[in-house]
């Protein structure tokens, strides 16, 4: 990326040597390795500038500059990438380009969510959706009924069945005289007493859930006869 | 399994529905909602402005503009399904009509999380009679439309059982004996029966996979039909209308939501839409589940049948003493006795005469609905099992046997996922196989020699052991069959043994290397002494 002569070399032996090395020991590995002395040290001052901004060196102290496998982070690029514009220099847009796309992936990161996210999204919306479906169903279902048909009982019936068809049980019947159970039953306005005589004033609902497990969703109201 | 490991992923392409569900290691599979707005995505295809749609954007076309239950084309070898009517009417292919289906699912689940593109571990099912050609069909198709190539096809109802298996209801360990799986879907009813041993995991063979391609669909049909009739004695006049069509549609709406309402209630009232019947009035009918179960009695019959079928070809497969004819004379009281579990799968199985009818001809036996999720996702579930349990069906072997000879003669001897013999063969054998017989009609030279080579539907090859008359084995991958004069006869047994008789009358025995051992009668290659002169001749899959 810093593709300057001896620049490459730089990187090449920042990433080879696998921990934090001063300005001092990079360039005498690369003279070690054959290049020419003053050649080093005139290259060593172009790439110190643009070491900076590249995206995989850091400076784990104010004396030394070590290569890391990861890119900076998206805000770090950001960083990066704003000092990177405010100097003049030329020959650095491939540093620039880099650290614009780190930035643009972090951007679309945090806007599109992970596919695990949507995919546990899609499913607790997929709950809800459920339980409005079959509020939709009967809600159209007596609509039509009521248009086709226009009898209460038919609607009633219907209706009945669907809510079974849901796992849900209805207990007790409007207008039913049943002595009253306080587990089952709610008392609407004075308090029966146990075994008392009560009318069903709405029926009560229970939910059997996939591991069979009964759930209240209502209790039977009823009113003292 | 490690952690890390990659999920499983499951397509459930069903005639009515089709399911996505993942499951990662030991975690509990996730179904992951396809549909718009339900979780499952309408197997249904239509046309609308000369394009197809799929799903949900098909539901409210005309009804000759939408194609259902498309996997039957599959299952009837159907190449084209006709759309529209009159002077509009096309035929479309079978694979256009699939792939469209496939290509929404795949893009749904994209968009919804999960893309089945770069999945490692995609399983797919399909009915347990689906021939080799037919399954390859539906591969290619998902291959096609995913872009994942390595699709492991499962048959749908020893999916069923592995769910029930993983799904906890009773423990792993304890699981012994024979599992009946009832998967009844609404295009097929597919019945296996597996024999577990119990362990972690524990050992599953399939003894049988059967089904017959006649389920939900037809009740449906069967209800309309009652329904119609009804409507015609209260006074409709069916040669009046005016879009008959659109009253028959109405009356097959009205069919599916009764049938499933009758599943919860002895009765149920039907409210025809006045406008499906243009000017004449219908009056609501009431329908009871005592009519539905007399519409259901002969197919109900049928698929009676086809479980004691498969409980006699079970007892075929894994003989445990007794003759052919001895098991085809063992009366159903007795064949009841071998299920210790029952497994109910698909939708029809919600229908109170089925689970009755089943009780009452398994009386001994434990069920259980829907494997630990609600019955038409058994299969889904079942699908993308992780517990390691390597079913092998012994009634259809997954590989082929090929005669090569030559250099490009071949001739195929078995085809992969073919059963080994059907019921109408038992009467005539002494001890149940397979047999083919070659000759020259078949293009077989009459000299030099060919080879016998066993490989896997992928072209893998596959181990074949040779035993020789002195005790010993050898391990080969291609099996040399001297030609003649004689034809050259493959019988192969459900223990894995194969007894070939090659031109010059020689006969020699071998047996497929990765055959599960079996214990039991017959299950150890005996010295080739006298191989009778066959008297069944290759029934299976021509087309
Ligand atoms: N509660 C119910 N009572 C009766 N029938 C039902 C009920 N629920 C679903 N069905 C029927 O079950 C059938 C669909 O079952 P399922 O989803 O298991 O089939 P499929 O997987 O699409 O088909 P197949 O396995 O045959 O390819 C339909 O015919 C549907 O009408
Ligand atoms: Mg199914």
């Amino acid at each position: 990326m810093i593709d300057a002569g001896l620049g490459p070399r730089f990187e090449a032996a920042l990433r080879d040597a696998g921990a934090p090395l001063t300005a001092a020991k990079l360039k005498r590995l690369l003279v070690e390795d054959g290049a020419a002395e003053a050649a080093v040290d005139r290259a060593w001052t172009a790439f110190r500038k643009l070491a900076a901004f590249h995206p995989h060196i850091t400076r784990p102290s104010r004396v030394t500059y070590a290569w890391s496998p990861d890119p900076v982070t998206p805000s770090e690029a950001l960083a990066r990438l704003g000092k990177l514009l405010a100097t003049t220099s030329r020959d650095r847009a491939a540093a620039r380009d880099a650290l614009v796309a780190i930035v643009h992936s972090g951007l679309s990161a945090a806007a599109a969510p992970s596919d695990e996210g949507r995919f546990q999204g899609t499913r607790l919306r997929q709950a809800r959706l459920d339980g409005m479906l079959a509020v939709a169903d009967l809600a159209g279902e007596v609509e039509e009924m009521a248009y086709n048909s226009g009898d209460p009982d038919l609607i009633v019936e219907r209706l009945q069945t669907r809510v079974e068809a849901l796992a849900v049980q209805q207990h007790g019947r409007c207008g039913e005289e049943v002595p009253f159970d306080p587990q089952r039953h709610t008392g609407v306005g004075s308090v029966p007493r146990q075994g008392g005589p009560v009318t069903v004033v709405r029926p009560g609902y229970t939910w059997r859930d996939e591991s069979g497990e009964t759930v209240v969703l209502q209790r039977v109201q009823v009113a003292e006869a | 399994m490690g952690r890390h490991s990659h999920p499983s992923v499951g397509l459930d392409f069903g005639t009515t529905t089709a399911l996505i569900a993942r499951r990662r290691a030991a975690d509990p599979v996730e179904i992951l909602p396809i549909g718009n707005p339900r979780s499952w995505l309408p197997s249904l295809v239509g046309r609308r402005d000369g394009r197809l749609v799929v799903g949900e954007n098909a539901e409210n076309l005309l009804p000759e503009e939408i194609l259902r239950s498309v996997k039957r084309a599959i299952t009837f070898d159907q190449r084209t399904l006709p759309l529209g009517a009159g002077d509009d009417r096309i035929e479309v292919s079978r694979e256009d009509v699939i792939a469209a289906i496939l290509h929404e699912i795949s893009t749904r689940a994209g968009a919804r999380g999960l893309p089945l593109t770069g999945q490692r571990d995609l399983r797919v099912g399909c009915p347990a009679t689906w021939r080799r050609d037919q399954r390859q069909l539906l591969t290619d198709l998902v291959v096609a439309q995913t872009g994942v190539d390595d699709v492991n096809l499962m048959e749908e109802p020893v999916a069923a059982g592995l769910a029930w298996i993983a799904g906890g209801d009773v423990r792993p360990e304890e699981i012994n004996g024979r599992v009946l799986v009832f998967d009844m879907g609404g295009g097929t009813l597919d019945v296996a029966v597996l024999d577990v041993v119990g362990g972690r995991p524990p050992s599953v063979r399939v003894l049988t996979s059967t089904g017959i391609p006649e389920a939900g669909d037809a009740l449906d049909d069967a209800i309309a039909a009652d329904l119609t009739t009804e409507l015609v004695a209260c006074g409709l006049d069916l040669d009046r209308l005016r879009k008959p069509d659109n009253a028959h549609a109405e009356i097959l709406r009205q069919a599916r939501a009764v049938k499933r309402d009758l599943s919860v209630k002895d009765s149920a009232p039907i409210a025809f839409r006045r406008a499906a019947f243009g000017s004449q009035r219908v009056t609501p009918i009431r329908y009871t589940r005592e009519r539905l179960e007399e519409a259901f009695a002969p197919q109900l019959e049928r698929a009676a049948t086809k479980v004691w079928d498969a409980l006699r070809l079970a007892r075929l497969t894994h003989v445990r003493g007794g003759s052919t004819s001895d098991i085809m004379r063992t009366p159903t009281d007795e064949l009841a006795r071998d299920v210790r579990y029952v497994v109910l799968a698909g939708g029809m199985s919600r229908i109170p005469v089925v689970r009755r009818r089943l009780r009452e001809m398994l009386p001994d036996a434990e069920f259980f609905d829907g494997a630990g999720v609600p019955a038409d996702e058994a299969v889904v579930a079942g699908l993308t099992d992780e517990s390691g349990v390597d079913a092998v069906n012994l009634y259809r072997p997954s590989f082929d046997v090929t005669l090569h000879w030559g250099d490009d003669g071949a001739l195929p001897l078995f085809e992969a996922y073919s059963p080994l013999f059907e019921m109408f063969q038992l009467t005539r054998m002494s001890e149940p196989n397979f047999t083919r017989v070659a000759g020259r009609r078949d293009g077989l030279p009459q000299q030099r020699q060919g080879e016998l080579r066993v490989t896997t539907p992928a072209g893998d090859p596959v181990d074949v052991i040779r035993f020789d008359r002195s005790g010993g084995q050898a391990v080969l991958d291609r099996v040399p069959v001297p030609f003649g004069f004689h034809d050259v006869l493959f019988r192969m047994y459900c223990d894995g043994r194969i007894v070939l008789t090659d031109g010059a009358g020689h006969s020699q025995q071998l047996r497929v290397g990765p055959w599960p051992a079996i214990h039991g009668r017959n299950s150890k290659p005996e010295q080739v002494a006298h191989v009778p002169e066959p008297r069944v001749y290759h029934p299976f899959n021509r087309s």
